[in-house]
């Protein structure tokens, strides 16, 4: 995929559902509207223009992360109409069985899923750079340890996570930095990766290597 | 399937030498207070090894002696598998004493734990990661410190704001002070602190350390690592001054007694020795958002007005280190510029703000401050480095890759300091008083434009209600409508005109904020607008003449430093400090 900042690198038509001449449509009409804005904006804002290239990127980039979120958590409920949801037990063997009754339908459900279908190569040079600064920020101590905490076994997209590794703590400041997720999927790290993480079906639906 | 769970929990308790063969109690140090709230602490207990059920029988025997109807579990409750038997194994058998006695646990996530644990009833967490729950005169607040994401830190300060309880008790796994393999959460830290203290949390219990030590008390608050329910880590407590007691030999939990206005604690080894006890006095509350009685001030002499320092915004120990690494914590999308929230090494938070705002409201607040009202605690800096604030939704263009930020302006976040609400201009206790007239001119002198109620603050501190002007930001530039006013705009101030018809007693001050459209005026905000001309018109002389008394009272190098610190060019300083004191001038001429 192209990266001339003359071209768009990510086209929402590429997610499920969309129809490629009814984005050609929507993109006018934003155009226009955002053609219209800017000229006015400009008039009265100069300095604030010049700072929206770099801005306007990133957005674009989250945009898309966010829509293939959202088409992932609409994929579940379509996947798991019908089963037995998580609720309060007693009983440990429910709470198993259901998880791994979840886990089954979503995989199925995305049974052609990919590594970067959610966590795609342009998001992931985003999330690297701020987990890299992250990390590099740290002192050396504090790198050690968040290190000794991080479960190490490589990923696969689908997986479920396996219950003799830990869910090392995710850095609450890196976590702030990192788009926010609704609810039912975390970030948390493993040894290089990043993974993104159905918390009730407990699957590793995406994931990014190189991370450190 | 419960029942054969519990035929399971009586053949293995069997296999492992039951729990009735339990030790005796030995020393009990608690007062048993009547109508007291007691409960067990196990933190890092779930190992399903014999010496949590060793532990378990510790527990079930100071039951005896000492009757507690909960147990709070600080995390790791479960490691390895969590298959059915797992839960048997690691919580069921080793407890089951107790949880036939109908003692009820209400468990925290730690780093092991997988967060599905909330739906096990015996766990008590109602489906949650994160929850609230009340016994007696204390709230207790259980955390998931494995993922504290803004949504939760957003509960969390709800929920304590809310919170009418005597008693504050925090607990979750990761500790904010420890002198173990692990050491202090800073991450953690910088963002619950705060809360803390600003909302009077007495106590706050975490495991993840395998052994107990109890902290000195950090800013009021009294910490207990208590990570040894299942594990220990022998001699890990390294030597630090924050310890006010230790124990890393063996195996431990906590029995805790709250009564009153005194907490009691008892720390007991595996077998049974008392490893530490003491009391922990409640904190001060929060001041009471009641109203009544509370005296309200808009106004105070801030003394010699010669000698105040106005390049500094609460004295020098307060300014940020420019140099120093701030971290961020959170974005806050609906201010007008790009704003968030980071703190500094000192645990400090600040709200940083950039944008063209940055400079005039650090100037502003350094004038309304030595007039004697209250503002915000303001600084410009002309370069920060924040870590971890690359993915901002507004502003993102102004920070570099390395989180270098150019021109911002910083807020301290006080602690110790509520907000109560907002106030109007014209629904106030002050109206038609010398001091909010003072107020008044003080905007018209600002060229502040933005004088919409939202801007408006009460705080309350000290036993007393301060309304302050908490944005500033619309100031030195020219007034008008949305198409015609400017802010930091040096000349347009300059050349602007500030006292407008002058009355036999009365005076209107020039702030133009009318619509573009005279029928935009159906629009409510643009009535309110139109509105806020209104602050500034009908003003008494002498009110107005007050105020320029006091500001004649400033140097040059005085009114030089406000917009200074700031961080303008000598060039626009001048203008700037010309201007003003042609400002006061025209009070003292009225």
């Amino acid at each position: 995929m192209s990266e001339s900042p003359s071209k768009p690198v990510f086209n929402i038509a590429h997610l499920p559902g969309r129809h490629p001449e009814h984005d050609a449509g929507v993109t006018f009409l934003i155009h226009s509207s955002v053609v219209g804005v800017c000229v006015v904006a400009s008039l009265a804002w100069p300095a604030a223009a010049r700072a929206q290239p770099r801005a306007t990127r990133q957005a674009e980039v989250m945009a898309d992360f966010n829509a293939r979120v959202t088409a992932y958590v609409d994929l579940t409920k379509t996947a798991t109409q019908g089963l037995p949801a998580l609720k309060r037990t007693d009983d440990p063997a429910e709470i198993a069985s259901r998880e791994d009754g979840l886990g089954e339908a979503i995989r199925a459900g995305r049974s052609g899923a990919r590594p970067g279908d959610i966590l795609t190569h342009e998001t992931a040079r985003v999330f690297r750079r701020i987990v890299k600064a992250d990390f590099r920020r740290r002192p050396q101590h504090g790198q050690k340890v968040m290190r000794d905490e991080i479960p190490h076994f490589r990923p696969k997209v689908n997986q479920t996570y396996p219950s003799e590794w830990p869910l090392a703590t995710f850095p609450a400041t890196l976590l702030a930095a990192l788009p926010a997720l609704p609810d039912g999927l975390e970030y948390r790290l493993l040894s290089e990766a990043l993974i993104l993480r159905d918390v009730k079906a407990n699957i590793i639906v995406d994931f990014i290597l190189d991370v450190f | 399937m419960a029942r054969s769970i519990r035929r399971g929990v009586g053949a293995l308790a069997l296999v492992t030498g039951g729990w009735l063969a339990g030790p005796a109690a030995q020393e009990l140090t608690l007062p048993l207070k009547p109508d007291s709230v007691r409960f067990g602490v196990i933190g890092d207990s779930g190992t399903g090894g014999a010496p949590q059920y060793e532990v378990g029988r510790q527990l079930a025997a100071y039951h005896q002696k000492f009757p507690f109807t909960f147990v709070i579990m600080l995390g790791d409750n479960i490691y390895g598998g969590e298959r059915p038997q797992d839960f048997i194994q690691k919580f069921e058998a080793p407890y089951k004493f107790l949880l036939d006695a109908k003692v009820l646990f209400y468990a925290s996530l730690g780093n092991h734990d997988d967060p599905n644990q909330r739906f096990y009833t015996p766990f008590n967490m109602s489906g949650k990661r994160y929850y609230t729950f009340k016994k007696g005169n204390a709230r207790f607040f259980a955390l998931d410190s494995n993922y504290m994401d803004p949504v939760q830190l957003a509960w969390l300060e709800s929920e304590l704001k809310s919170s009418g309880s005597d008693w504050k008790i925090a607990y979750f796994h990761h500790p904010l002070y420890s002198s173990g393999m692990h050491g202090s959460q800073t991450d953690l830290r910088v963002l619950l602190e705060p809360l803390f203290v600003t909302y009077s949390v007495d106590a706050v219990f975490s495991g993840h350390e395998h052994f107990y030590q109890r902290i000195k008390p950090q800013k009021g608050i009294q910490y207990f690592v208590s990570g040894g329910g299942g594990q220990v880590r022998t001699g890990d407590i390294g030597a630090s001054t924050m310890t006010a007691a230790g124990f890393d030999a063996d195996r431990s939990f906590m029995l805790v007694e709250v009564a009153d206005k005194e907490l009691s604690f008892q720390a007991i080894s595996r077998t049974g020795k008392t490893i530490d006890k003491g009391t922990v006095p409640m904190r001060a509350p929060v001041p009471t958002t009641a109203g009544a009685g509370v005296p309200e001030v808009i106004w105070r002499d801030p003394g010699p007005v010669a000698s105040l320092n106005l390049l500094d915004a609460g004295g020098t120990q307060h300014r940020p280190d420019a140099k120093g690494t701030f971290t961020f914590l959170r974005e806050d999308t609906q201010a007008t510029n790009p704003t968030f929230d980071v703190a500094d090494q000192q645990g400090v938070q600040w709200k940083v703000t950039l944008g063209e705002e940055a400079r005039t409201e650090t100037a502003a607040t350094r004038l309304v401050r030595a007039a004697g009202y209250f503002v915000d605690e303001d600084y410009y800096l002309a370069e920060l480095t924040v870590r971890g604030v690359t993915m901002l939704q507004r502003g993102g263009g102004l920070v570099s890759a390395s989180g270098l930020i150019h021109g911002a302006r910083l807020e301290r976040r006080p602690t110790g300091v509520g907000k109560v609400r907002t106030w109007g201009w014209f629904d106030n206790p002050f109206l038609g008083k010398r001091d909010l007239n003072g107020l008044r001119v003080m905007m018209a002198l600002l060229n502040n434009w933005d004088l919409k109620e939202v801007n408006n603050s009460i705080y309350e501190i000290g036993g007393e209600r301060r309304y302050a002007v908490t944005d500033l930001g619309a100031s030195f530039g020219n007034t008008g409508n949305a198409v015609t006013r400017a802010r930091r705009a040096p000349q347009e101030y300059a050349d602007s005109r500030f006292v407008g018809s002058a009355g036999s007693d009365l005076i209107d001050f020039v702030l133009h904020n009318v619509p573009i459209s005279p029928g935009a005026l159906n629009v409510p905000a643009d009535r309110t607008r139109a509105r806020m001309e209104d602050v500034t018109r009908q003003i008494p002389r002498a009110d107005a003449k007050w105020l320029g008394r006091r500001l004649s009272m400033l140097s040059d190098a005085q009114i030089r430093d406000c917009f200074r610190a700031a961080g303008y060019t000598p060039d626009v300083v001048g203008v700037y400090t010309q201007a003003v004191r042609k400002r006061i001038a025209a009070l003292n001429a009225l």
